[in-house]
């Protein structure tokens, strides 16, 4: 079984995010990591190959140059090889445009299973893979905190208000991971060595041999959110304190 | 003063010439693959080691010897370690930034250094190709755990007075060894023993001993201060056959493994302090911000911040410094490996050649992370002395430092006692430049202004630092030296001499390193700069005290009043405002909630 992984390099989740003076974000210094979502994907895969269920792994990633050391943390995580589609011709990567363009490279690739975290930390859209399984008309069984495969199919449970939903697809599918399912493995030292030979090919959108999608999405301006202020906290009798509360509300707050 | 810009560096050639900001090794060179150690290194101390922290520090050896185990399954071991062995055979950074980062594990990092360090070089180094072959694929895993056995009851510092012994057996096959040793690091866990012994009373020998070997035994665990993660036992040699094959080196060379090896232990221990200074800042600066007095956060009032900017510019100049030692040493082994039989010969060479630095690595960062843990710990106040907060085990596991690796005043010794052996043999061009200084400071009114330098105040304070160091060489020299024995008699002088080299490599370093994120446009590079001005008030203070106790020590009357009018037109250094620098500083590092300049991730 061939398995491909779409993966996407996000800020790390603990980053500090800044605007600079033109109001872009300032992600020069900010520390990237794979999508921790798509990292328990390339996790499920490769304890898959490790297994022998599958035999090769493959990680697709749309993202700019630095994508690469997303790629490469994969291949040292134990991924057979990685291709890199540069996002820079794409006015907005925005989720359509993503999911057209990984669509046209997956038209061409032969896989059986394709994994993909459920949602980025970035965007928290869960947009992509979704999009892309719609593209390829691929079943899909997304949110999955467990994966098992059969003989051509795959099974996938997931949480649904307190309950199991145990769902089963014929392959080729997508399946989409959830936190919980497994704990991502970090490279061993020579493991990182043995990524550096790895395949890590560089695709061109003309390599794809399509023109770069017009993006639905046009982003206007970016805002960090306003800062927290501090909880205020009434006291004195329940009554008390609710009556300071709703004045609080009718003339500080003013939403009632 | 030799002003050209060398080459091919030399230990101690900062002192006499200038260096090339473009050609010193900066954290900020670390290559992607440096990172993406670290990063594991990381990830296995946060996973793997923080965990079970409490029950670690209540050492538990099998649960100390698993983690060990665990290390080397993630490869920690195997870095400098040649293919042919098992390892990856790579350069001294990786080794170095791994090192670093398991520098905040405590005692941890104790087994870790030892088993990566002392536990393997000398098989690594020394060893003969079967010694390599059986031993270093086990020790690259894990499988085997090592340790080293020099330090003896009646022989600290004064190690090659080792009184073990060992003896040819009748037929020739072993060597008996008899003695006790103590201070073991990894003594409890290991399975393998590098020990010292002398042959026939004199011949000073090292020895592998494998753990079950009849006679050999080890002692208790010593209760420790700190550190307390980490194995520390005696062990005792009670007719032990040794086979004749594990001897280590030469029969009677065993001082050339303990001091080559020493000085890369030095290297390596101030590496590990940087780690744990980062951690201890990281650690004042997340309390500081949570913490409240007066509706104020701690990390708000200057005072603290002072504090912090502290933290941060000791942090600064010891990786700095030591980067740099790394980066000429690494140059030298890089060569080195272009050819394979002589490659372990021209290792050590580079090692030999950088000695003194190493030493003033040691020094400078175990000191510097002395005073980093100790104000982390006050920025916590009261909580700071409660176990719940981890800077207290911070606090405690930083003291070894300054003992272990040589005690910072065998080191301080070293420092100078070197540099005048090296003067005095032509090696380095030393007393060429002090008489000559002498000259230039007695006739021309001051330093000329240096122009070009992107950081001209820093650039001049740094050419001042020398000629003040070369002048009162020069002046300590002309009175002391006539007889050599004598000056080894004054330690004073020579720790003082010590701490004024030391100081200065510091400070040029933390200016060098500035000066290549100017000329690299960095936009962090205003924060380089005030952390290298920073450094300069901080610098030029230590040395003027140092030197002022150096004159006041060994001059008096008209010499001491003729001496003291140069010093005060040498020390007329340039103006910092560290009230402003320092809460820009502080500013940075409470931004980024830990250390502003860590390039690790």
């Amino acid at each position: 079984m061939k398995v491909v992984v779409l993966v996407k390099q996000t800020f790390a989740t603990e980053a500090r995010i800044a605007l600079d003076d033109s109001g872009e974000i300032a992600d020069e210094k900010v520390k990237r990591v794979v999508n921790p979502y798509d990292e328990f994907a390339v996790e499920e895969a490769v304890k898959m190959r490790d297994a022998g269920t599958a035999e090769h792994v493959t990680v697709v990633s749309v993202g700019p140059e630095s994508a690469a050391d997303a790629c490469r943390h994969c291949l040292a995580m134990g991924v057979d090889d990685a291709i890199l589609i540069d996002e820079s011709e794409i006015e907005t990567a925005d989720a359509f445009s993503v999911a057209e363009v990984l669509g046209a490279a997956l038209k061409d690739m032969e896989f059986d299973l394709l994994l993909a975290g459920y949602v980025a930390v970035d965007d928290n859209a869960s947009q992509v893979a979704v999009r892309v399984a719609e593209i390829l008309d691929l079943p899909q069984i997304n949110v999955v905190s467990r994966i098992e495969v059969g003989d051509g199919e795959v099974t996938a449970w997931r949480e649904a208000d307190g309950q199991t939903e145990v769902t089963t697809a014929k392959l080729p599918a997508l399946v989409t991971t959830d936190k919980g399912i497994n704990k991502p493995r970090y490279p061993k030292l020579p493991n990182i060595m043995k990524a550096k030979k790895k395949p890590l090919v560089t695709k061109s959108l003309r390599d794809l041999g399509m023109a770069a999608p017009a993006p639905k999405v046009k982003v206007i301006k970016h805002s960090l959110p306003a800062a927290k202020q501090r909880a205020k906290l009434f006291e004195g009798t329940p009554a008390e304190a609710a009556a300071q509360l709703v004045e609080a509300l009718r003339n500080e707050a003013k939403v009632i | 003063m030799a002003t050209e810009t060398q080459s091919k560096m030399q230990g101690y050639s900062f002192l006499i010439s200038e260096t090339d900001a473009q050609s010193v090794f900066t954290p900020e060179d670390f290559t992607d693959e440096h990172r993406q150690f670290a990063e594991s290194a990381d990830q296995f101390v946060d996973q793997e080691i923080m965990p079970d922290v409490q029950a670690l520090e209540r050492l538990d050896r099998e649960l100390l010897t698993r983690k060990v185990k665990q290390a080397g399954e993630v490869g920690l071991f195997m870095i400098e370690i040649p293919e042919a062995y098992g390892g990856l055979g790579l350069d001294l950074i990786s080794q170095l930034v791994v090192t670093e980062r398991l520098g905040r594990s405590g005692g941890f990092s104790v087994a870790y250094g030892v088993q990566t360090g002392i536990g393997s070089e000398p098989i690594l180094f020394f060893g003969t190709p079967e010694q390599k072959e059986k031993y270093l694929p086990r020790l690259a895993t894990g499988e085997l755990i090592g340790a080293y056995g020099l330090t003896e009851p009646g022989s600290g510092s004064d190690a090659l007075a080792a009184r073990s012994t060992a003896t040819l057996s009748e037929d020739g096959q072993h060597y008996v060894l008899n003695g006790s040793k103590c201070f073991i690091s990894n003594g409890g866990i290991a399975d393998l023993y590098t020990i010292f012994a002398k042959v026939d009373g004199d011949k000073f020998t090292g020895f592998l001993i494998e753990k079950d070997t009849p006679g050999f035994s080890v002692g208790a665990e010593e209760q420790k201060m700190g550190i307390k993660s980490s194995s520390t036992t005696t062990l005792t040699l009670e007719n032990v056959n040794v086979p004749v094959d594990n001897i280590v080196g030469e029969i009677g060379k065993g001082h050339k493994i303990a001091l080559n090896i020493l000085n890369l232990g030095r290297l390596k221990l101030g590496i590990g302090a940087i780690g744990a200074m980062k951690d201890a800042l990281q650690e004042a600066l997340a309390f500081g911000a949570q913490r409240k007095q007066f509706q104020t956060r701690l990390v708000d009032f200057p005072l603290l911040q002072q504090k912090i900017a502290g933290m941060v510019t000791a942090t600064y100049a010891s990786e700095s410094m030591s980067y740099r030692t790394a980066g000429s040493i690494n140059e030298g082994i890089k060569e080195a490996a272009a050819d394979a039989s002589t490659m372990f010969a021209k290792h050590l060479a580079a090692l030999e050649e950088f000695s003194g630095e190493c030493a003033m690595n040691k020094v400078y960062d175990s000191e510097c992370l002395g005073r980093v843990v100790d104000e982390a710990l006050q920025m916590h106040g009261g909580y700071g002395f409660i176990e719940e907060y981890s800077v207290a085990r911070g606090y405690r596991d930083a003291r070894i430092s300054r003992i272990y690796e040589g005690t910072n005043e065998i080191n301080r010794l070293y420092i100078t006692g070197n540099l005048l052996k090296r003067a005095m043999s032509g090696r380095l061009p030393l007393v060429r430049d002090a008489q000559k200084i002498a000259e230039v400071v007695r006739g021309a009114p001051g330093p000329p202004a240096r122009n070009g330098s992107p950081l001209p105040d820093v650039a001049q304070a740094v050419a001042n630092t020398k000629k003040l160091f070369l002048f009162l060489c020069g002046a300590v020299a002309e009175k002391l030296m006539p007889d050599s024995e004598s000056i080894n008699k004054q330690q004073e002088a020579l720790a003082w001499m010590a701490d004024m080299v030391t100081e200065i490599f510091a400070l040029e370093s933390s200016f060098l390193r500035a000066v290549k994120r100017i000329h690299a446009g960095d936009d962090t590079a205003s924060l380089h700069e005030d952390v290298a001005r920073y450094q300069m008030a901080d610098s030029t203070s230590n040395l003027e005290r140092s030197g002022r106790e150096l004159i006041d020590g060994y001059f008096a009357d008209d010499s001491r009043t003729t001496i003291l009018e140069t010093f005060r037109r040498l020390t007329d250094w340039p103006h910092v405002n560290k009230v402003e620098i320092g809460r820009r500083l502080a500013r940075a590092a409470v931004a980024a909630e830990k250390y502003p300049f860590e390039v690790l991730g």
